[in-house]
């Protein structure tokens, strides 16, 4: 019994040293990828990420583990992949221009992380905003719109996901360029949006075209992409329409600051193999966002881009009274 | 389209039908644990199906769906913990008919009206999506909002005795629903300034803390001090059959619950959670027996598990046709059929009709399924309560531990978890109950969307009071909270009336 | 056992206190996040005063761990916690292992050696199948900041 006992113990011991103390491996990854979703499961960024997985197998030598972080608007995530071991086994999802706004827009002495704290790995898709309206809405054009708006200041109930997010910022953009004032409806995310623009809760929506791709019923009238945004061919963009706005969505892969050279690049290599794939490719654009791949340089530049971007937008406006 | 036949063969597949299974009994397992849930199932469960056909794929993940929503009524039974915050309204009458030794009842009670919830569920989800769905988008935001206000007004029929401590609860229970970042002004409301507290007091580590480790403390009296916590297991042959019986008897519980689901399960953001403290209040306002509501009655259990299954249909209905998913287990569904290449609309029914038809129909034999399967899992979880109770005293503690640290990887949900215990323990000593507290925190965060919300969408108008109340839908909301109200003061009041007339 | 009066009235205060503080906690918000918790923390106030009120009329008393042996409570309550924090903060696996083993101990009606093995299999078996349920299997991955 005494013996049975000892050996049983012993067993366990090991067992459990065994299942804590991983195997040092030769090269990197010797073991799961763990990739964060700032957001909550079946969300955008979820299914995104499930793409990666899914393509993933067969070019990534070890599986992406996906777990979720939602919470504050991918804050809580975003705040605990700045501070993950930066060993290169943990990466995250990051969305812009949600981490350029929200560390410039936080309290002072509030606690999160800031956007230097995040190592851009690559760019993975686009989503240009649009503006949206229901189908049966009187409003053909964007002129339509804008002229209708213009004579009822504050009447034209806008949906936006948020308040000094993304849309909102598209939102003052559109405010600042036609002069029109609109009533902005914060929702909580864009599948609370979406049904609000359906039943007609609210006369539109500015938001996100991978939104837009998903409704029936909806007419874009505007879109905010440099040029013509191959998904919607048919919404004119805002510059076709005189006014200069380019407005949208970055999703890209970022880790902690100082993860290994070795890591940094397999993952890029690895991450542009899966991008260029055609069949990923073409479930990208089915789900409604662009294929746009930049490697861990072309994300740094579109970060700043944003950050220039953002605070000029936000000059002059009184962000008290904004919130 | 709908061909019995091409839909027949796909369903006849040995090697479907297993998977299904599989999936089924990991959906109850994960239904059953406490903080493990078939939002979290689905999720683990989708890296598996990305090899599978379309339909297969979405088979496994309903059977994990289905499973989950019946698994959630086990511990709610055996432990007085919900597994899933859906069978909250099943630890009412369940724990007390586990207690008297009738856990197998219970259990089975719990089966069979989940099966008939799932497949009224799907009914509705087969022959009635169209016009459900057109119902649907009419439920706007002041809607939300006052469906959470005739939600809380439970609570005056759940704390039997004293109202005022149910009303308290609820309102700490809405507070601690505030605490974190608000999703759309992004500002911090009691966060103290901390990390951890940004995220908010999550639902279902605080479930977890408000029932579990209660029960769990409350178990530290000392057993065969002639008062053993639960009555000795009495196993008797042919349960499944007269509680099937019985069941029949009480048929109309389950209609009026698997109705009360399938509406409230359309409507977005509101899903299972709210529809079960809806069908629980409103079966037992209808019942003969309301008195009896809380001491361990058929129609007590029958209620929020019909209703609960029915809410897998009901959610499932604006997901496929709009796009928007009615709960939270509904939206990773829909996550996976468009990673699956789906678009839902209202065309998937015509131009993926076989598939859509194969997942509906497939429901209903997972169903099935999870009747024979939860016969089996219900003999081995009878006995669960057999083992001594310093094993299940630390059975339940560890398990919470682990359970709340799943949903996220996150040290802040276990922490909640326990702080939510201590409170709940006190809460329960000194007659406040946990259940109100749960009933705030589970609302709290779509009460206060709809209401912020209505507010915006009334800034516009002339009157923000006017906008709160002019809508026809609200109306009829509000006609029912106000029903609910008046019901509950009229029962209050009548009793004490009696007795004084007695005495004089 | 106290009275049941002096109860709610002990708990109407805690909670108009905690109503108080709370206040100070919402300042510097906007309107918008500020309305809703402001108007459910003003329904506390109300409702715990009304409870004080009606309280002064009650006249029974209760005990508040009825059966319970308070020493008994206190230890497991305390090592509870102690699990906890250190599950998540220095190592699960071990704080799990021997918190779970001690409550075992401190609960185990009478301590023999056939009482005291079948506690530590209880727990090496629950143990394993964390590890093999949660962690191996859904990736789920325990803080181990020690190990």
């Amino acid at each position: 019994m005494k013996k049975f006992m000892v050996s049983f113990f012993a067993m366990c011991t090991l067992m459990l040293c065994a299942a804590l103390n991983p195997a040092q491996g030769a090269s990197y990854p010797d073991k799961p990828i763990t990739l964060m979703t700032a957001f909550n499961a079946g969300g955008g960024s979820d299914v995104s990420h499930r793409l990666l997985e899914k393509y993933a197998k067969g070019i990534f030598a070890q599986p992406l583990v996906i777990i979720y972080k939602p919470g504050a608007g991918g804050e809580i995530g975003w705040t605990w992949l700045s501070q993950a071991k930066p060993d290169g086994y943990t990466i995250g999802g990051i969305d812009l221009p949600h981490i350029v706004l929200q560390p410039m827009l936080r309290a002072a002495g509030q606690p999160g992380y800031q956007t230097d704290q995040l190592n851009p790995i690559c760019n993975l898709v686009y989503d240009a905003n649009v503006v949206m309206v229901p189908e049966k809405s009187p409003w053909k054009t964007f002129a339509d719109l804008i002229n209708h708006a213009k004579a009822n200041p504050g009447k034209v109930k806008v949906a936006t996901v948020g308040k000094l997010t993304g849309d909102h910022i598209f939102l003052l953009q559109i405010e600042k360029l036609t002069g029109a004032k609109f009533n902005q409806v914060p929702y909580a995310g864009s599948g609370k949006a979406i049904p609000a623009l359906q039943s007609g809760e609210v006369d539109a929506y500015f938001g996100s075209g991978s939104s837009f791709l998903r409704m029936e019923n909806t007419r874009g009238l505007a879109i905010g992409s440099a040029d013509k945004y191959e998904l919607c061919p048919d919404v004119p963009t805002l510059r076709e329409l005189g006014y200069d706005i380019v407005s949208g969505k970055y999703r890209g892969i970022a880790s902690p600051v100082g993860i290994p050279k070795e890591a940094s690049d397999y993952l890029q290599a690895k991450f542009a193999e899966i991008c260029a794939n055609p069949e990923y490719q073409k479930a990208v654009k089915s789900s409604g966002l662009m294929p746009d791949f930049r490697d861990a340089k072309g994300l740094a530049d579109i970060i700043q881009a944003e950050e220039r971007q953002v605070r000029e937008i936000l000059k002059g406006i009184d962000l008290k009274s904004a919130k | 389209m709908f061909d019995p036949l091409t839909i027949l063969a796909n369903l006849s597949d040995p090697i479907t039908l297993l998977l299904m299974a599989l999936s089924a009994s990991f959906g109850i397992i994960m239904g059953a644990v406490p903080g493990l849930s078939g939002t979290l199932g689905i999720a683990l469960l989708l890296p598996f199906t990305f090899g599978l056909e379309p339909a297969t794929a979405l088979l496994m993940l309903g059977s994990v769906y289905c499973g989950s929503e019946y698994g959630g009524s086990i511990p709610a039974i055996l432990i007085n913990t919900p597994g899933t915050a859906a069978a909250l309204c099943t630890t009412f009458d369940g724990y007390p008919m586990a207690m008297r030794g009738e856990a197998q009842k219970a259990l089975y009670t719990a089966l069979i009206a989940s099966i008939f919830g799932g497949m009224f569920g799907v009914c509705a989800l087969l022959f009635l999506s169209e016009p459900l769905a057109r119902v649907c988008m009419k439920f706007g935001a002041p809607e939300q909002f006052w469906l959470c206000v005739f939600a809380l007004t439970i609570i005056a029929s759940l704390s039997s005795g004293n109202v005022l401590k149910g009303v308290i609860g609820a309102l700490l229970g809405l507070l601690l629903a505030c605490v974190g970042m608000d999703p759309v002004t992004a500002q911090p409301r009691f966060t103290f300034n901390t990390m951890e507290l940004m995220a908010g007091i999550n639902v279902v580590p605080g479930l977890i803390g408000l029932f579990a480790i209660p029960q769990a403390f409350l178990l530290l009296r000392p057993a065969g001090a002639g008062e053993s916590p639960m009555a000795p297991y009495v196993s008797a042959p042919g349960v499944i059959w007269k509680t099937a019986v019985q069941f029949i008897r009480r048929i109309w519980v389950a209609l009026l619950s698997g109705v009360i689901g399938v509406i409230v399960g359309i409507m977005p953001g509101a899903g299972g959670n709210i529809a079960t403290f809806v069908a629980y209040n409103e079966t037992k306002r209808l019942s003969k027996n309301r008195d009896k509501f809380g001491t361990g009655i058929m129609e007590g259990i029958m209620a929020p598990e019909v209703c609960n299954n029915a809410v897998v249909g009901g959610a499932q209905i604006p997901m496929l046709t709009l796009g928007i998913p009615g709960s939270a287990p509904a939206a990773v569904m829909l996550g996976a059929l468009m990673t699956h290449g789906l678009k839902p609309g209202f065309s998937l029914f015509s131009t993926q009709g076989d598939i859509v038809y194969t997942y509906a129909v497939g429901l209903i034999v997972a169903n099935i399924l999870i009747l024979l399967l939860g016969s089996v899992f219900v003999r081995i979880f009878a006995r669960a309560l057999q083992i001594p109770q310093h094993f299940l005293v630390v059975a339940i503690l560890s398990l919470s531990v682990v359970g709340a640290y799943s949903i996220n990887n996150s040290p802040t949900d276990v922490l909640t978890m326990a702080f939510c215990g201590l409170l709940g323990f006190f809460l329960i000593k000194f007659k406040f109950g946990v259940a109100p507290m749960a009933l705030g925190l589970i609302l709290g965060g779509t009460m206060e969307e709809g209401f912020k919300l209505s507010l915006h969408l009334a800034a516009g108008e002339e009157s923000t009071w006017l906008f709160f109340f002019s809508r026809p839908q609200s109306l009829v909301l509000i006609a029912l909270t106000v029903l609910s109200l008046a019901w509950s003061f009229w029962k209050e009041l009548g009793p004490k009336k009696d007795k004084k007339e007695g005495k004089a | 056992m106290i009275g049941e009066r002096t109860a709610n009235i002990i708990c109407a205060c805690i909670l108009l206190v905690f109503s108080l503080l709370m206040f100070h906690e919402l300042e510097g918000l906007s309107p918008e996040g500020r309305i809703f918790p402001e108007y459910t923390l003003y329904c506390l106030m109300g409702a715990s005063l009304l409870l004080a009120l009606l309280s002064l009329r009650l006249k029974g008393t209760f005990s508040v761990f009825g059966k319970i042996p308070v020493r008994r409570w206190l230890a497991i309550v305390g090592l509870f916690l102690a699990e906890v924090f250190g599950a998540m903060f220095a190592s699960f696996m071990a704080s799990m292992a021997v918190g779970m083993f001690i409550m075992l101990l401190i609960l185990t009606p009478k301590l023999t050696i056939k009482s005291v093995t079948g506690d530590f299999l209880f727990m090496a078996g629950f143990m394993l199948f964390f590890q093999l349920f949660f962690a191996s299997l859904m990736h789920i991955y325990f803080p181990e900041y020690i190990f």
